[in-house]
């Protein structure tokens, strides 16, 4: 058997090491440099000169300034007229000269918790783009399911959103000059619509008011996510939501976007098996409790079923294998988004995941799909 | 260069913040990509370790020791990162691929699959020391600088991990040349 010298292994882990990127995606660091836009410094006194003291000097000097604090703290406590939200100051010990000596010398704590920080968009063009773009391909889902409108309109309607994104081509500099664009595109579009059903008139124009009024998504970020609108920058295609606060992103990448909340996950990505309600049986396994069903949501139609953890729910294009833990439950809906269906997958203890069903249909009805 | 973008940068000016990210960021990434052996897990801790750079950027005494610095931030969003998969990818498994890899140039000494399952079984803080030893060429001392612990504590982690390492290369050697039945070179 081969045993390797230090030097062997040096070499190995040096060539082992070496492979792999060598530099950053843009993204990443816009990312980071626009959450900082909004984003204090924690300001502490920084100390350029350590003063030569001894240690007595040093306590006295920390026990003066806490005692100075304390006064103003009393002054400015006695100056203010006593309202029923004031609470009265607890009376402390006397603080230890080696406390206070670290008291004096400690950072104060951060006035902000990063958690609770609210990123903003990377580029509010971009991502009036990008809401723009994803509604209109909105427009065109919606036309191949409930509406089930024949071979001829579709083509219309398609060339319809074709003339959006030729008008937005490039143009993602102003979202001023963005939003004109989906302006100009709505009257021609509606006067397109004319010489067709009512229903679908209708449907365009609907659709037409949500490009117009499209909301400024923001990229998913790995924290708690505010409630709002927010789409994947790293997990193809670009999958837009809109979310009630208390949800997380867990994880992204191009196999799979996870969100959680609780002990809940919710996990959209893209199926590798048939889109077929015998496929995802197949995908799903024999022990389902629910469906699988036909499901229908404002953009999209699909089926949905359930199943209890414990065995493989679902490869993605990647072959990663999701096993939903046993004692959970498992709810999936396989959804005709673009050219792949795209599934979505809630798992977690069966009485968060009943109580969180109505939410995350609601979610789901929400959901937009951007070109793949 | 660095020195006055990191005191500009301390007192709030943005931009000059913004090219110490540029300049900073792909080292960065690359290194949180070893560590993590994950791309999109790396750049998650490349945006956290440049986030708290900012906020704390203030607080750093010594201008001068700005890469050692941010590059501690980094290893230590690594840890954060690296937990947080852990806990929400438990069940999520790679399937086996089939076929051998292609050959490389680590192929005529090892398998490149016995260095990933070898490095990937290694605690965090053992997989950072040997990116910072051997990616980035840093010396014990100066790994201690950047990780904020005592040289030898360096060292001894390093002696443990290149155990560590040795032992999974040469236990994965045994075990095909038992599943071939051939005997190991």
């Amino acid at each position: 058997m081969t045993t390797f010298t230090d030097l062997e292994l040096d070499r190995i882990l040096d060539q082992f090491l070496g492979e792999g990127p060598a530099s950053a995606p843009d993204r990443a660091i816009d990312a980071a440099l626009d959450r900082i836009a909004d984003l204090g410094q924690r300001r502490t006194p920084v100390v350029t000169r350590r003063l030569n003291m001894s240690t007595p000097v040093r306590l006295l000097l920390a026990a003066a300034l806490v005692l100075a604090l304390a006064a103003a703290g009393a002054a400015f406590l006695g100056s203010r007229p006593p309202g029923p939200d004031v609470v009265p100051p607890v009376e402390s010990q006397a603080p230890s000269a080696t406390a206070t000596a670290s008291a004096a010398t400690t950072a104060p704590p951060s006035a902000t918790p990063l958690a609770a920080v609210t990123p903003r968009p990377v580029s509010p063009a971009v991502s009036v783009m990008l809401a723009a773009v994803n509604r209109a391909d909105q427009a065109v889902t919606a036309t191949k399911g409930p509406l089930g409108i024949t071979d001829a309109d579709q083509s219309r309607l398609l060339q319809l959103i074709d003339n959006v994104h030729t008008a937005l081509d490039g143009v993602t500099t102003d979202p001023s000059v963005a939003s004109d664009a989906v302006d100009a595109f709505a009257t021609d579009a509606i006067a397109r619509t004319e010489p067709l059903g009512e229903q679908y008139r209708v449907r365009l124009r609907t659709a037409v008011a949500a490009l117009q009024g499209a909301v400024a998504a923001k990229p998913f970020v790995p924290e708690g996510l505010d409630a709002g609108t927010w789409y994947s920058s790293r997990f193809p295609p670009p999958v837009a939501l809109t979310l009630p606060a208390g949800w997380s992103r867990g994880l992204e990448d191009s196999e799979v976007l996870a969100l959680q909340k609780g002990k809940m996950t919710l996990a959209v990505n893209k199926m590798a098996t048939e889109a077929t309600a015998a496929g995802a049986a197949k995908a799903i396994g024999a022990s389902l409790t629910l469906g699988p069903t036909p499901v229908t949501f404002p953009s999209y139609v699909g089926f949905t079923a359930g199943a209890d953890g414990g065995g493989t729910l679902w490869f993605t294009e990647g072959l990663q294998a999701f096993d939903a833990p046993k004692g959970d439950v498992v709810r999936v809906w396989v959804l005709q988004a673009g050219a792949k269906p795209i599934t979505v997958t809630l798992s977690g203890p069966p009485a968060e995941v009943k109580a969180a069903l109505p939410e995350v249909e609601k979610m789901l009805g929400t959901m937009v799909v951007g070109q793949q | 260069m660095d020195r006055d973008l990191v005191m500009a940068a301390q007192r709030g000016d943005r931009e000059a913040f913004a090219i110490l990210a540029r300049s900073h960021g792909d080292r960065m990434y690359a290194i949180a990509q070893r560590i993590l052996r994950d791309s999109g897990l790396a750049e998650d801790a490349l945006q956290g370790a440049l986030v708290t750079a900012w906020r704390e950027l203030p607080a750093l005494r010594d201008v001068d020791r700005f890469a050692a610095w941010i590059n501690r931030l980094l290893v230590h969003e690594c840890y954060a990162e690296s937990r947080k998969r852990t806990r929400i990818s438990a069940s999520i498994r790679v399937l086996p691929a089939e076929g051998p890899a292609a050959p490389d140039d680590i192929h005529s000494i090892v398998d490149r699959d016995e260095l990933e399952r070898g490095f990937r079984r290694l605690p965090e803080d053992q997989r950072a020391l040997l990116v910072l030893r051997h990616y980035v060429g840093l010396e014990p001392a100066e790994i201690a600088e950047t990780m904020g612990i005592p040289a030898g504590t360096v060292r001894s982690r390093l002696h443990y991990a290149h155990r560590a390492m040795r032992a999974a290369l040469e236990a994965d050697e045994r075990a095909s040349a038992a599943a071939s039945g051939g005997s190991a070179r």
